[in-house]
């Protein structure tokens, strides 16, 4: 009797000092959103990617960006986002624009986290279609929703969501020089190619991954980015196959890979020797054409293959250097 | 002599009875072995005839001949052979497995899936994977090999080794599994950059790089067939009983130990080969069995294991060229072949589990501790458990990813809360209420299920019902652009024709308890099965998203999903509880209920239709969790006794808190990422269950 009761009051007095703790507020104080709103300029009507009309009372300075692609397309217009989806990836898997280290971490890419999203008190958010928007518009935050990719014409989109991106945030002028760069670069990028004559102007492009003695390949077919930026380097994506319709990405095996012939194979540098060591011994391998005429080359690492101008740079780099 | 050859001498009397039974049958058994053989070559065959480089039949001639180029000789050698070469390795090496476990266990069900080998050896090769390690062939099957035989000790361990009853051995096996699954989708998420194409690796895919892996497997699995053969004579004998065997000097505990080892070898084997590929070592056993009908010499070790096998190949062969027939050879690359078998698997475990007659130690009343507790204890315990709802509720509210107190929740409750908080209680309150009451409605849901199958260690889950409910939001998501409304009718609509399949397939003349827990198994299994493929088929690339509603999470749930749940608990609460002497009839056993005037078929359809409703609103809530349905009930057992009376509140309260308190720290763990609930809840309830079984075993 006596060890229940002491048992109890055990118990009581836990749940009363855990109830003493969760006593008191935490308001914080308001901020002032109109003083800054007068300072910046006008007011800005937007069409999103998803047809919705956003308005915002300024030009947006607290973005919270919830995919990669429009995490560097802000960070390539001057600005540095409060918050964005999944930090620790984006400078693992992007090198083309730096994501200092005090930006918040705002949830995984497919599942954000409203809660910490609406405590960075943003101006705008950018998302891509198929996030759940209902609670951020209720409360009057503005989301831009863009769409990543598109494989109707891939390079015209990834330009469409940056130039879109800049209008929210009042960087057209900045938006114009980077995309200028861009075209710039893609005009040397083209003369080079051509200068430097390769034996064929096909290629493929493939990331894989090894699972157990499984390889699994994923060639970039027609509609895909880099396929794309292949092309208008006056190259020819040889990959016809079944693709999804986002991204232009399809499967294969070794197999099927083999039957590019004597085009050259480009694939993602990062990791990429966890595979190639897996299949280099494969007669599959190693008597396709394209490695018995050495015209295998990978791109450098933390070149990102789904991103906005500077990655796509990036990825033209990669291509003259890999021609080389 | 054994006995069947003296059976043999009795269905011809005429001839000298050992050389008639003995010649008999060895005819059998080759002419069997060899038509096996002869279908598995056929099979082979064509398999090598398919793939991606539109190599066909004529140039396998054509390789056969000499008569072919370098290149198709190079694909045909490193890329067809390996593939066709791995699913015969696989093949064999389940089938054989699948019949040691049967023999072992002595039960009709035992094979790597229902013995958690499988999912031992999955959790074991994610954790490697998201620890950063890439193993050599050898280091993985290591790294499988551990895994597997954790899995399958703790389910022979639990469920009492060979002497297990069916319905026992399945629920452990499958509850393990299911754990060790769950674990393993945990590193899946939390990991998505490192383990990306483990998804499909997990479901089984027969695709190498190369000789390699098979030329390390194949020696491998034939030393561990080589071995168990040598045990055949022995195991014959076992099967007359552990007593028998020992009286006629087998070394009974050592050649158990010896064969478990070896059989789960050559699982691990499988495993690292071609990943987790399900119910080939239930249904070619079991295929082999039914031969054995027949020809009976089949029955036989020396023959039944090596049959096993060859059948084994011939079902993954067949299985992966029917796949690639029908979905094209780069469409089939993304569906993986353990799906296709996990599918075929449980028409096999149905048909089985129909047929299966139990009489063990699970069917007997649901029973609790043997101490008497008083009303006194039973008003005490409710008078802790309500606050301690409604703290778990406030608790919810307050934790997050922006740390609340109380005072805001009462600034937020008058309205006049700061937009930080109001947006934060906003989102949460839903998300709470809707843990809290899914959790509540699964564990009335679970309740009424035990009482029905009279079994403790029954749940929505193993009766197919979250799976069919997920089945359904699956099949909405991946067809159409879905709302979440949609997807919660959908659940409803899944669950609901999951339950009448289980219903219709089970009834023969009256509804056996622990037909209707096996049939759920095996519905379950499809039902899951047929999820993977829908989901992979549609959105190979976007797997986390619906991976997470899958595990059961809160995300994104407001007012509209929590209603449904709310309504059911309110409407079917009361009449549950007011019936709780019909329930404590219904456990007793079959015939009770009747001489006291019951109609008792008609009383368990209604209380299985109200369970469907139940859980399938809670999966509209939750998504699909497992476990709260079976743990409450028997914690609130424990707590005040098997009335239902009691029990009945009790278990409502106790799941509301369980789920509650599994979204919270989901929710606040690993801020502002989330692990969703349902494995939060099959981490904690996993021990709880094994411990569950372990004293439910021991209380005969």
């Amino acid at each position: 009797m006596k060890h229940t009761t002491r048992r109890a009051a055990g118990v009581l007095a836990a749940a009363g000092l855990l109830t003493l703790a969760g006593c008191g507020s935490s308001q914080p104080s308001k901020a002032e959103d109109e003083a800054r709103a007068a300072a910046a300029g006008g007011p800005i009507t937007l069409t999103d990617a998803a047809g919705r009309e956003v308005e915002l009372p300024a030009p947006a300075e607290r973005v919270v960006v919830l995919e990669w692609q429009q995490t560097e397309d802000v960070l390539s217009l001057g600005v540095t986002p409060v918050g964005v989806a999944d930090t620790e990836g984006y400078r693992t898997w992007v090198t083309a624009e730096e994501l200092p280290e005090d930006v918040a971490d705002v949830g995984m890419r497919g599942e954000p986290n409203p809660d910490a999203i609406f405590s960075q008190e943003p101006d705008l958010v950018i998302a891509e279609e198929g996030t759940d928007l209902k609670q951020l518009e209720k409360y009057d935050v503005p989301v831009l929703v863009t769409a990543g990719a598109d494989t109707e014409d891939p390079v015209a989109q990834m330009k469409e969501t940056f130039t879109l991106i800049a209008r929210a945030l009042g960087k057209e002028a900045r938006a114009a020089e980077v995309l200028d760069e861009f075209d710039q670069k893609l005009a040397d990028a083209k003369a080079e190619v051509a200068a430097l004559e390769p034996e064929t102007t096909e290629f493929a492009y493939v990331d894989a991954w090894v699972m157990g003695s499984t390889v699994s390949i994923r060639p970039f077919g027609q509609g895909s980015l880099v396929g794309e930026l292949g092309e208008e380097l006056g190259l020819t994506n040889v990959w016809k196959g079944e693709v999804d319709k986002a991204y232009g990405l399809g499967q294969t095996d070794l197999e099927g890979l083999a039957g590019i012939g004597d085009a050259f194979l480009f694939y993602t540098g990062t990791d990429a020797d966890t595979w190639l060591s897996e299949i280099e011994d494969n007669s599959v391998w190693k008597h396709a054409e394209f490695v018995e005429k050495g015209r295998t080359a990978a791109f450098p690492e933390g070149t990102w293959t789904f991103g906005g101008p500077r990655s796509s740079a990036q990825v033209l780099d990669g291509f003259v250097q890999a021609l080389q | 002599m054994s006995l069947l050859d003296q059976a043999g001498a009795v269905v011809d009397p005429g001839r000298r009875p050992a050389d008639a039974g003995r010649g008999r049958g060895l005819l059998g058994a080759a002419a069997a072995v060899t038509l096996a053989c002869g279908a598995l070559v056929l099979v082979a065959g064509w398999h090598l005839t398919q793939g991606t480089s539109g190599i066909g039949a004529g140039d396998l001639v054509g390789v056969l001949t000499g008569s072919a180029d370098a290149d198709v000789r190079d694909v045909l050698v490193d890329s067809r052979l390996p593939r066709t070469l791995a699913g015969l390795v696989v093949g064999v090496a389940l089938g054989a497995a699948g019949a040691l476990f049967q023999s072992l266990a002595r039960n009709a069900l035992a094979s790597p899936d229902t013995l958690a080998v499988n999912a031992g050896a999955y959790l074991a090769v994610s954790v490697a994977a998201a620890s950063g390690l890439t193993l050599p062939f050898l280091g993985s099957s290591l790294v499988a090999f551990t895994g597997a035989m954790a899995g399958a000790g703790a389910v022979l361990l639990l469920s009492g080794g060979g002497a297990a009853s069916t319905t026992r051995l399945v629920l452990a096996g499958t509850a393990v599994a299911l754990a060790l699954e769950a674990a393993a989708d945990g590193v899946l998420l939390l990991f998505e950059e490192e383990t990306t194409g483990l998804f499909a690796w997990s479901n089984g895919t027969l695709t190498q790089t190369g000789l390699g892996g098979v030329r390390m497997a194949a020696p491998t699995v034939a030393v561990a067939l080589l071995l168990s053969l040598l045990a055949a004579r022995r195991l014959d004998l076992m099967a007359l009983g552990d007593d028998t065997a020992h009286v006629l000097g087998v070394p009974v505990r050592r050649t158990r130990v010896v064969v478990t080892v070896l059989a789960v070898l050559m699982c691990a084997c499988a495993a690292t080969l071609a990943g987790p590929i399900g119910f080939i070592g239930l249904a070619a056993p079991a295929a082999v069995r039914l031969l054995g009908k027949v020809v009976p010499s089949v029955a036989r070790h020396g023959v039944l294991v090596p049959l096993a096998g060859l059948v084994g190949a011939i079902v993954v062969l067949l299985a992966d060229a029917l796949v690639r027939a029908a979905l094209g050879a780069d469409g089939s690359l993304m569906v993986p072949t353990g799906v296709t078998t996990t599918i075929l698997g449980a028409v096999v475990l149905v048909a089985l589990a129909r047929r299966a007659r139990d009489a063990g130690a699970t069917r007997r009343p649901v029973s609790a501790s043997a101490r008497p507790r008083s009303r006194a204890w039973f008003l005490g315990v409710c008078l802790v458990l309500v606050p301690a709802t409604v703290a778990t509720g406030l608790v919810g509210l307050l934790c997050g990813y922006t740390q609340l107190l109380l005072g805001d929740l009462a600034h937020w409750v008058q309205g006049d809360a700061v937009p930080v908080v109001e947006f934060a209680m906003d989102e949460r309150a839903p998300r709470v209420a809707a843990a809290l009451l899914g959790g509540a409605a699964l564990a009335l849901a679970g309740t009424v299920i035990q009482a029905v199958c009279r079994n403790p260690l029954a749940e929505p889950g193993f009766l197919g019902i979250t799976a069919g409910a997920g089945l359904g939001a699956v099949v909405v998501v991946t067809t159409t652009a879905a709302t979440l409304t949609a997807i919660s009718v959908a659940a409803g609509t899944g669950a609901l024709a999951a339950m009448a399949l289980v219903y219709a397939l089970t009834w023969r003349g009256g509804l056996d308890s622990d037909r209707l827990v096996l049939v759920g198994v095996g519905v379950a299994a499809g039902a899951a099965g047929l999820s993977s493929l829908l989901l992979v088929h549609a959105d190979p690339w976007n797997t986390p998203a619906l991976f997470t509603w899958l595990s059961g999470s809160t995300y994104g749930r407001t007012w509209t999903h929590v209603l449904p749940a709310l309504v059911a608990l309110v409407v079917m609460l009361p009449p549950a509880w007011l019936a709780h002497r019909r329930l404590d009839l219904l456990a007793v056993d079959e015939d009770t209920p009747r001489l006291v005037g019951i109609r008792i078929e008609r009383l368990r359809l209604l209380l299985l239709l109200a369970a469907t409703i139940l859980a399938s609103t809670a999966v509209s809530a939750v998504g699909v969790v497992g476990f709260v349905g079976l743990v409450a009930p028997h914690a609130a057992r424990a707590l005040v006794g098997g009335r239902h009376l009691r029990v009945v509140p009790v278990a409502v309260l106790l799941g509301a808190v369980l789920l509650g308190l599994a979204d919270t720290v989901g929710r606040t763990v690993i801020a502002p990422a989330q692990v969703p609930a349902g494995l939060v809840v099959a981490a904690v309830g996993t021990p709880y269950f094994l411990y569950l079984l372990r004293t439910s075993g021991r209380t005969r």
